[in-house]
């Protein structure tokens, strides 16, 4: 048996299809003496058949069109980040390059660097530059002695890769709802 | 036949994603059209605004491009979805509501409450039919408990499928969709029938 206080929990299981037989059959027994509690079923029957015809909107056609429209903008604007990040990039690289050519020249390259860069000594100062690498992967704090412009080409690298860190959150941040620059477009 | 319709639409969801990863903005405008009308349905429930939860709709959309790579393949589409609208329309609810409208307790502690006691249900009986009484009615419940009849009755989610998109326990998601029926019963009972 259930008493009044349990039918309205019972019935919206049953409307729900979420109750068991014999729940069903407890809440029809107390149904069938209770005139009251059978009206309020009743309402919440109703209830359900209104709640699954809802009156919202229908969506305008025009919508997904503006989905769009919002998805390119921000490809382009990805675009735009991806060729600042590339162009970071190789100014990282080019001034690192400079650096290790014109600024704090390795004491064994100084020789090939006194003069013009030649063709002749692009190719020395490359190969002690891949020399230089190898001896660093050996034992880089060996490498930062003997090399006086490493510590500020780590510097650099590190700071391009800390650029590309926050370019690539930046890609990922997503835009604000009120952000200005979004192609919003309505009907 | 539900469930049916729903497995073929999430496989073919699954192709669609994969396309639109891979920047095939066809695929994904075939995403949005498959599923705008259920988003726009959040929007609008938590807005009343149809303009706004247009708004709001593409907000979801352009957001659901960017973390296309987040959702995972097998699982289905639409709760994936729907848990982004949550976000993106209880967000947008906070910053044009930075003070929150009077909220008083329902007296057992896990919903918040307009102070106004809703439209006099008589009065709205005059204005029109059940079905808009039902969306006056549903407006004056706090945001949770319209969120939560949305998800069961419009878009037909499972229990289970709301608790994962709210983050709440199976058992509160129960207890709040039993109360906010009720609540909707007694605010309607003139117009459906019932004087308790």
């Amino acid at each position: 048996m259930i008493g009044c206080e349990g039918v309205r929990e019972l019935a919206q299981a049953c409307l729900e299809g979420e109750a068991s037989a014999a729940e069903r059959e407890r809440l029809e027994h107390h149904l069938h003496a209770c005139p009251a509690c059978r009206q309020m079923v009743a309402t919440y029957r109703r209830l359900f058949a209104a709640l699954a015809e809802p009156a919202i909107p229908p969506v305008r056609p025009r919508l997904a069109a503006g989905v769009l429209a919002r998805v390119e903008a921000a490809q382009r604007r990805r675009s735009v980040w991806q060729a600042v990040a590339l162009a970071a990039a190789l100014f990282v690289v080019g001034a690192a390059a400079a650096l290790l050519t014109w600024g704090g020249i390795p004491q064994e390259l100084s020789a090939a660097a006194d003069s013009a860069p030649s063709l002749d000594a692009w190719t020395a100062a490359w190969g002690s530059v891949v020399g230089l690498a190898e001896a660093a992967a050996a034992e880089s704090s060996e490498w930062l002695r003997v090399v006086p412009g490493g510590a500020a080409m780590l510097a650099l690298l590190v700071a391009a890769l800390a650029a590309q860190g926050f370019l690539v959150y930046r890609w990922r941040a997503p835009a604000s709802l009120d952000g200005g620059d979004q192609a919003r477009v309505t009907q | 036949m539900v469930q049916r319709r729903d497995e073929a639409r999430g496989q073919d969801a699954a192709a669609d994603v994969a396309a639109a990863l891979g920047g095939d903005e066809r695929a994904f405008a075939r995403i949005v059209a498959a599923y705008e009308r259920a988003v726009f349905a959040i929007a609008y429930r938590m807005t009343y605004d149809a303009a706004a939860a247009e708004d709001l709709t593409q907000e979801v959309f352009l957001r659901a491009w960017r973390k296309l790579d987040t959702f995972r393949p097998g699982e289905p589409l639409k709760p994936w979805l729907l848990r982004l609208a949550t976000n993106v329309c209880i967000n947008a609810l906070k910053k044009r509501r930075p003070v929150a409208v009077a909220m008083v307790g329902d007296g057992e502690g896990d919903a918040r409450e307009p102070a106004s006691e809703g439209p006099d249900a008589s009065e709205l009986a005059a204005k029109g039919e059940t079905a808009e009484l039902l969306e006056q009615a549903i407006a004056q419940l706090p945001d949770d408990y319209r969120l939560i009849i949305t998800l069961r009755h419009v878009e037909e989610l499972s229990y289970e499928e709301i608790a994962g998109i709210l983050k709440r326990p199976l058992g509160t998601v129960k207890v709040q969709l039993f109360r906010a029926r009720e609540r909707l019963r007694r605010m309607l009972s003139p117009i459906l029938g019932d004087e308790r």
